[in-house]
This record gives structure tokens, sequence and C-alpha cells, in this order.
């Protein structure tokens, strides 16, 4: 396995990128997956995006931030369809999804459904700034991965949030 | 309904699956993916490059063999435009490889719109830097060629070359239609797919620097 190494971290290796970072990277390729592109699609290409990268990450921002970086840039790339000229994706055995065998119940699915539409119903910039917020990210970073200034972030969340909650609210009710 | 459920909703959403990694067969592939790819692009660049280096020893031979002036000075221009056209592709693939995927969402989408401005620029002025010099030199060649006779040539390209005005006439006439159809391939390029994605690219800059 290739050993990467930061400028201001430890040593990390390609697996501890991957592995602390998959489940937030397939949580972001879900919301931008278009038909034909499955999610896992678009998963394995961040995923070979970060590795062709990493070799130029100079550790001014944390790895978390940067992989957030990459995510969403190939997650909107492929939404405008970019990349339509390149190669055809072809999955790579190595990356299984696998259902989980206790997976989230109807009800847990079907709040998913209902967020997932209205993440749907919001303009492309509001999207890339909603699933950083739902990843829990505080304004600072969501600031540095989308390049605005913290208080342009918090002027658009509190209009965001709103369109959300307008739009959630109904539907779980 | 709080923010915080709705956190706890979106991160459930990973729970439906879990991602099996074998990461010493991951690395492998990835590396195979890239080769691949790699050897995709060089493939191409040496595929384009060929096609505009085959015209040139084509037109040196022209300007070495065939002895009217006009013809001669239209094949070494010729070979000079072919010179210059592998230059600018060779200047777009460079400007395309530059794309940096780390960079923040803002920088990127500035960076996206400044390639695909680039291309915009690239196909919308063909008439003038791809097609419209090589139709012109086409016609100074075709034109220039007058009566063998006079200038003793008797060279076995002489037979492939159009001396009479009819054999000129059909030339020009399916050079025209040639140049016409490349001009609007390009145009239509632009019209159909690179003015729809720089509006798109716009239009969530714009998004992202309202306030509102």
């Amino acid at each position: 396995m290739e050993n990467f190494e930061h400028q201001h971290n430890a040593p990390m290796t390609f697996e501890q990128i991957l592995e602390s970072n998959k489940e937030k990277i397939y949580r972001i390729s879900r919301v931008y997956a278009v038909a034909p592109l499955e999610p896992q699609d678009l998963f394995q290409e961040v995923i070979y995006q970060i590795w062709k990268s990493f070799s130029t990450f100079k550790g001014n921002s944390g790895i978390d931030t940067w992989v957030y970086k990459i995510a969403l840039n190939v997650c909107q790339r492929s939404k405008l369809k970019l990349d339509k000229g390149k190669e055809k994706t072809v999955r790579l055995d190595s990356l299984q999804f696998v259902p989980a065998e206790v997976g989230p119940d109807k009800s847990q699915q079907e709040r998913y459904k209902a967020l997932h539409d209205c993440i749907a119903t919001l303009n492309e910039a509001d999207q890339s700034l909603l699933v950083l917020l739902l990843e829990g990210l505080p304004y600072k970073q969501i600031a540095t991965i989308t390049g605005l200034t913290e208080n342009h972030v918090a002027v658009k969340m509190k209009r965001i949030r709103k369109l959300l909650f307008d739009c959630i609210t109904p539907k779980l009710a | 309904m709080t923010e915080q459920e709705l956190k706890e909703i979106w991160m459930s959403s990973s729970q439906a699956e879990r991602i099996q990694v074998d990461l010493s067969k991951l690395v492998m592939e990835l590396k195979n993916k890239l080769n691949h790819i790699e050897k995709v692009i060089r493939n191409r660049d040496i595929r384009e490059i060929i096609a505009a280096f085959i015209g040139i020893p084509i037109f040196v031979y022209f300007a070495y063999d065939i002895p009217f002036p006009i013809t001669r000075i239209a094949s070494i221009l010729t070979v000079v435009w072919s010179v210059y056209v592998i230059y600018r592709f060779r200047k777009l693939q460079l400007s395309r490889k530059n794309e940096d995927l780390t960079l923040p969402f803002k920088a990127q989408l500035e960076n996206q719109k400044t390639n695909m401005m680039a291309q915009h620029r690239f196909l919308d002025t063909v008439l003038y830097w791809y097609a419209g010099p090589p139709f012109l030199l086409n016609l100074a060649f075709i034109l220039g060629l007058g009566n063998p006779e006079i200038f003793n040539y008797s060279s076995g390209l002489k037979e492939h070359l159009p001396f009479d005005s009819g054999s000129k006439i059909t030339l020009i006439v399916g050079l025209t239609a040639f140049y016409t159809f490349v001009v609007w391939l390009n145009k239509r390029a632009v019209k159909k797919t690179l003015n729809p994605l720089i509006a798109d690219i716009q239009r969530i800059q714009d998004q992202l620097e309202t306030e509102e």
C-alpha cells in the first residue's frame, strides 16, 4: 500500500483517508448522482481523484476540507456533464456496495427520501452549501471549501434553512 | 423537526449500504485506470498531431516540385499554417490538463468557465484560423496552376493536378462545401454544447454570489 506524507500531519496512508471519509463521500454522491450515473460511479470517481491528487496535498487545510473540496467539485462537474467526452465509467471490483444487514427502516427511508427531494428543489449552489451543513461542518470550514466568506455563508444558510424547512415540514408532518 | 434531526436523517443515509474496500486491489485498479486514461489521451494527442503533420511533407513536396510561383507560395504558406494549427491544438490540450479539483468550489467554477471560454474561442473562430486560411491557400494553389508547357513542367504529379478550368471549378466547389461544413460543425458544437455549459456555470456562480 502506498504511503503519503503530509507537510503538517503525521504520514497518512491512502487507506486511512478512504476509511475515514468513505461514508461522507457516498452521502454526497447519492445527492448528485443523476441517471444513468449511479452514486457508486460518482463515489469511485471521487476516490480516484483523491488518490490522483493526494501527492499534491499541501496540508494548508485539514484532510477533511480537502476531501470535501474534491467530492463537491467532482460531483458538480458530473452534474454539469462536463466529463461526458471522457472515458465511460468502469466499475472497480475492489469497491463493493453491500446492502446493510440492519439498514434504515421504512420510516427512516421515507424521511431520507423527503430530505433528498427537498434538497433537489434547491438551486445548485444552495445544494452544495446544504450538504456541507448537513455534514455538520462549521461555517468557517464551509467557507474554506466553497471559497465564500464566512459572513456570506451565514447569510445564505439562513435562507437555505428556511427553504428546506418550508419544504420538508409538510412532508414529514 | 429540528436541524439536528435533519442532520441525523442525512447521516443515516450511509447506513443503507456497507462499502467494502479491497485495499490491496484498489490501488492496483486505480493505477490501471490512470494508465488507461493517460494512454487514451496520449493516443488521441498523437492522432491529432499526425493528422496535422501529414499535410506538411505533402506541401513541402508540392513547393519543391511545382514550378508555378503562386502555387509554390501557397504550398509554403500551407506548411506554415499546419505548424500554427499544431501549436494551437497543443496549447488547448495543455490548458485542459490544468484542471485542479482540489480548489475551493468557487475557484473551481471560475477555472471551469475559463477552460470552457477558451474552448469557445477555439471553436467559434475556426473560420479565421482553421478553415479560412487553408481555403484561401487552396484557392491560390489551384488558381496558380498555369500552363505546364511554359514552365516545361513534366513531373509525375502533373497528371493529378487540376489544370483545366472544369477541374478547377469542381475542386473549388468541393472545397467550399467542405470548409463550410467544418465551420458549421464547430459553430454547432459551440451553440449546442459549450454555450449551455458556460451558461450553467455562470448560473451557479451567480447563485453563489447573491446573498439572497
